[in-house]
């Protein structure tokens, strides 16, 4: 364990160890002391400043954010040691400069790199992968937009334009960190907002509250969600059991949970088509793939024990999804409650579908419905009137 | 023996000089510079650049612009004044003349 301390670099907020924080502080106090006679002080010190924070900001990530006294050796080696320039005189500690040629130079490569506008794959609020949401990101677009012409590439290039899909989801990176959030958007990173967002993540990492607070939402939003399925779509409860989310993952979870959260959507997607396929070729041939059901087992019966087998290995998969999906962001999302709910709608108002035309028995039950209910509700009403009857 | 360290005060005097042929270049900020120079054996760090840059601006040579980057906060672009780029001409000449000498002088 090590103690931290937050120091401010020319205006950007950082965690650092003691180690470090001494490193630093003897960095600039020196500084400082050669640039004492400097006109231009002040500025100096704030382009040190900032340079230091931007080479300080590359150790830092989300499951990272306290500075080593290691790494701020290695940013210091970097720096190189401050020179007064205030007069011209070429004498003045002329061995210093010297320095250690190429030793910077990784360095310098990365924040050029950093500089631009890159593309990357959008995690939050993504259906698949974020492969659009990075797109329209990138181009400054309306997602929605960018997924219905995927959609249409697919439909185009029947189905050839999902294997470019998939290629992207492999090729480009994830958006992780805020500084990659900002370069996919192409935001300016202003020095008043990496404060913020310094501010908002000690918040978010190292405070018991925060913590504790959120673990309370997580609660109530897993007791919603069951009572919603519970009590909404699925009475019989069989979804309800699905998936307690798992534990939060270590890092090398999180890299699994990634890897296998989109070939998981793409197993999903390709038995749903299969399915409806299966369904399509049930309905107008009466067979699927040259196996044809027995003459005496009704068309609908066999399409509900296709949506039932649909439903028996969707399930696990449906679950391991979830799961992933939690392992690799730690939170629910919504838009994938949302999405599989719909699905689920779906298939059910399908299978209610087939049910009522090809099943006569549960056509006239839908047919005298209203009348029953009726009934019914005329039977309770005239029951609460009298005594209860046991 | 060591030739790094016998011509580090040469080297240091001559990092101006090539500070401003890179700034007139075209318009740079201080990590391009940096890149620029840390292939050759002119290797600098921020350290010694932003004095030396002060200074240059101090002496009306060159001059700056705040620019917005994409990823992070805006960047100090430098370039070359009317009295740099006149500057920068007696330099080269004055180089010139330095290796023609060298290169009359002995074998």
């Amino acid at each position: 364990m090590q103690k931290v301390t937050i120091i401010e670099l020319n205006g950007n907020a950082f965690h650092v160890d003691e180690g470090a924080y001494g490193q630093l502080h003897d960095y600039l106090e020196r500084a400082a002391a050669k640039l004492a006679a400097d006109p231009d002080k002040a500025e100096i010190m704030a382009d040190l400043e900032q340079a230091i924070a931007e080479k300080l900001r590359k150790f830092l990530g989300p499951n990272k954010n306290v500075v080593s006294a290691a790494e701020v050796a290695q940013v210091v080696a970097e720096m190189g040691p401050v020179e007064s320039n205030a007069s011209a005189d070429p004498t003045a500690a002329a061995g210093a400069s010297a320095g250690t040629p190429g030793g910077p130079q990784p360095a310098q490569d990365s924040t050029a790199a950093s500089a631009h506008k890159r593309l990357y794959q959008i995690r939050e609020g993504a259906w698949i992968s974020g492969v659009c949401n990075g797109i329209a990101a990138y181009f400054g677009i309306d997602v929605t937009l960018v997924r219905v012409v995927f959609v249409a590439l697919t439909i185009l290039t029947v189905g050839a334009w999902a294997l470019a899909y998939i290629a992207m989801m492999f090729v480009i990176p994830y958006a992780q960190t805020s500084e990659e959030h900002a370069a996919a958007h192409g935001l300016p990173f202003t020095a008043q907002k990496l404060f913020e967002q310094a501010k908002m993540q000690h918040e978010h990492f190292s405070s018991k509250e925060w913590r504790r607070q959120w673990r309370r939402q997580r609660r109530q939003w897993r007791a919603w969600q069951r009572h919603w399925r519970h009590g909404f779509w699925y009475p019989s409860g069989s979804y309800g059991a699905a998936a307690p989310p798992p534990p939060p993952a270590g890092y090398a979870g999180q890299v699994v949970a990634g890897v296998l959260l989109p070939l998981l959507g793409i197993v999903g997607a390709v038995l749903g088509v299969a399915f409806v396929l299966a369904v399509l070729s049930l309905l107008f041939t009466g067979g699927i793939l040259g196996w044809f059901a027995p003459p005496d087992v009704p068309r609908w019966t066999a399409i509900v024990a296709l949506a039932l087998l649909y439903g028996l290995i969707m399930w696990p998969l449906h679950a391991a999804r979830r799961g992933a999906y939690y392992a690799a962001t730690g939170d629910h999302d919504r838009w994938f409650a949302a999405s599989s709910g719909t699905f689920s709608l779906i298939w059910m108002i399908l299978i209610l579908w087939l049910a009522y035309h090809y099943l006569p028995g549960v056509r006239e039950f839908l047919h005298s419905l209203p009348h029953a209910v009726g009934e019914l509700l005329r039977q309770w009403h005239q029951g609460t009137q009298p005594a209860p009857t046991v | 023996m060591d030739l790094n360290e016998k011509f580090a005060p040469i080297r240091k005097g001559l990092l101006e000089f090539l500070v401003l042929r890179i700034i007139a270049a075209d318009k740079v900020y201080v990590a391009d510079l940096l890149e620029r120079l840390s292939t050759t054996d002119f290797a600098t760090q921020e350290g010694t650049l932003y004095p030396l840059l002060s200074r240059l601006r101090r002496e009306g040579l060159v001059d700056y612009e705040w620019r917005e980057s994409a990823a992070g906060p805006p960047r100090k672009y430098y370039e070359l004044t009317v009295k740099g780029q006149g500057e920068l001409a007696e330099l080269n000449e004055y180089w010139k003349r330095i290796n023609k000498t060298i290169g009359q002088l002995g074998r």
